[in-house]
């Protein structure tokens, strides 16, 4: 083996450190020590699994806006902090949409439980839309109640993505009001962690 | 800040590149009188000890090289894993904003990007794009004459806004 190539091996085996270490939207948009560090909770959210994405998100969002650095890592940890909460409760298959749904569902007031109440109905279909109509539905103003209400019970009786969706607009299209929010199913047994009524 | 988008140079590849440039230039003399030693069936003078060398040399560029890996107990940072691209689909957005002279779009899709999307009078008054989305949740606002942050009134708002400025969030389910 020549030297060029043992130290063309020696290179190619520890270039991708660094080349993959950098995210260059972060350090193109943030100030060096910012995306240093925002950079390091990306990498230790991608050593655990979790989505980095959202992270590098949350930051330009954050940078968009003209936040400073110290509201940008804070919320970009806050986030983080959220996805470990979100995977722990939705478990461990939990897929990036339903994870960034989760997370939008514990800022919105619900629980882990509700979370992992709704995995448990709907084991093998995506929890990423019920969650994001719960979401909805308390950001248009409706009580958080009342919206776990409505949205546990379609998933008890097996609802799909178009019957969540309809629960928000039920039009069928994007733009209309929120509707009053009944429960489906108020005869139905409250799920483990369900805040009661 | 820095002055995003102008400049997205990797300082990594950066570093190579200034180390291939500064690489020192052997004389082409040197590399034919070489070439006429070997012809020759002979050895070029030293070169049995360089080559011991440069084995060295080598083999501990190797070592240092897997050494790091196994270290680190990775060769590269994990990307998020790469699911199989769902459809997108054309999801419309559209905004008032009379008197205003340029609006556009910024979002978890263009990287908040306010020079990505663009968006085009309609009526009067009315400035709307449509952008290609896979299934997903996304926060979004629109940046009208590049100060103000208006949230899109067909979408609920986005709670916990954390940065003073309102967000709005659009569902694209899996099928539209």
């Amino acid at each position: 083996m020549t030297l060029r190539w043992t130290c063309a091996l020696a290179l190619a085996a520890a270039l991708p450190l660094p080349l993959a270490a950098q995210d260059a939207r972060l350090t193109a948009r943030l100030d060096s020590s910012t995306a240093l560090q925002v950079q390091a909770l990306v990498d230790s959210a991608r050593g655990e699994r979790l989505p980095g994405e959202p992270l590098v998100q949350k930051a330009l969002e954050g940078s968009a806006k003209g936040a400073d650095d110290v509201r940008i890592v804070a919320a970009v940890r806050a986030l983080y902090g959220n996805l470990r909460v979100a995977r722990s409760a939705l478990g461990s298959g939990a897929t990036e949409p339903e994870l960034v749904a989760g997370v939008a569902t514990l800022r919105a007031g619900g629980t882990p439980d509700m979370l992992a109440t709704l995995r448990r109905l709907r084991p093998a279909q995506s929890v990423a839309i019920p969650l994001g109509v719960l979401t909805d539905l308390v950001a248009r103003g409706a009580p958080l109640t009342s919206a776990w209400r409505s949205v546990e019970g379609l998933a008890r009786s097996g609802g799909s993505d178009a019957q969540f969706l309809a629960i928000r607009d039920p039009a069928g299209q994007r733009g209309n009001p929120a509707p009053p929010v009944q429960p489906l199913h108020p005869a139905g047994v409250p799920a483990a962690g369900a805040p009661q009524p | 800040m820095n002055d995003w988008h102008e400049d997205r140079t990797d300082p990594a590849i950066e570093r190579i590149a200034r180390a291939l440039r500064d690489a020192p230039e052997m004389g082409r003399d040197v590399e034919q009188r070489v070439l006429a030693v070997r012809r020759a069936g002979g050895d070029v003078p030293a070169a049995r000890g360089a080559r011991r060398r440069r084995g060295w040399i080598g083999a501990g560029a190797l070592a240092a090289g897997v050494a790091l890996v196994l270290v680190t107990g990775r060769t590269r940072i994990s990307p998020d894993p790469v699911a199989p691209a769902p459809a997108a689909a054309p999801i419309e957005f559209t905004v008032r904003a009379p008197g205003s002279s340029r609006v556009s779009i910024v979002g978890d899709f263009n990287d908040w990007d306010p020079r990505a999307n663009p968006l085009t009078t309609r009526a009067e008054g009315v400035w709307a794009t449509t952008i290609p989305l896979g299934p997903g949740r996304y926060n979004y606002a629109f940046v009208v004459d590049g100060v103000a942050w208006v949230p899109g009134d067909a979408d609920p708002r986005a709670l916990g806004e954390e940065f003073g400025t309102p967000t709005s969030v659009v569902t694209v389910p899996s099928s539209i």
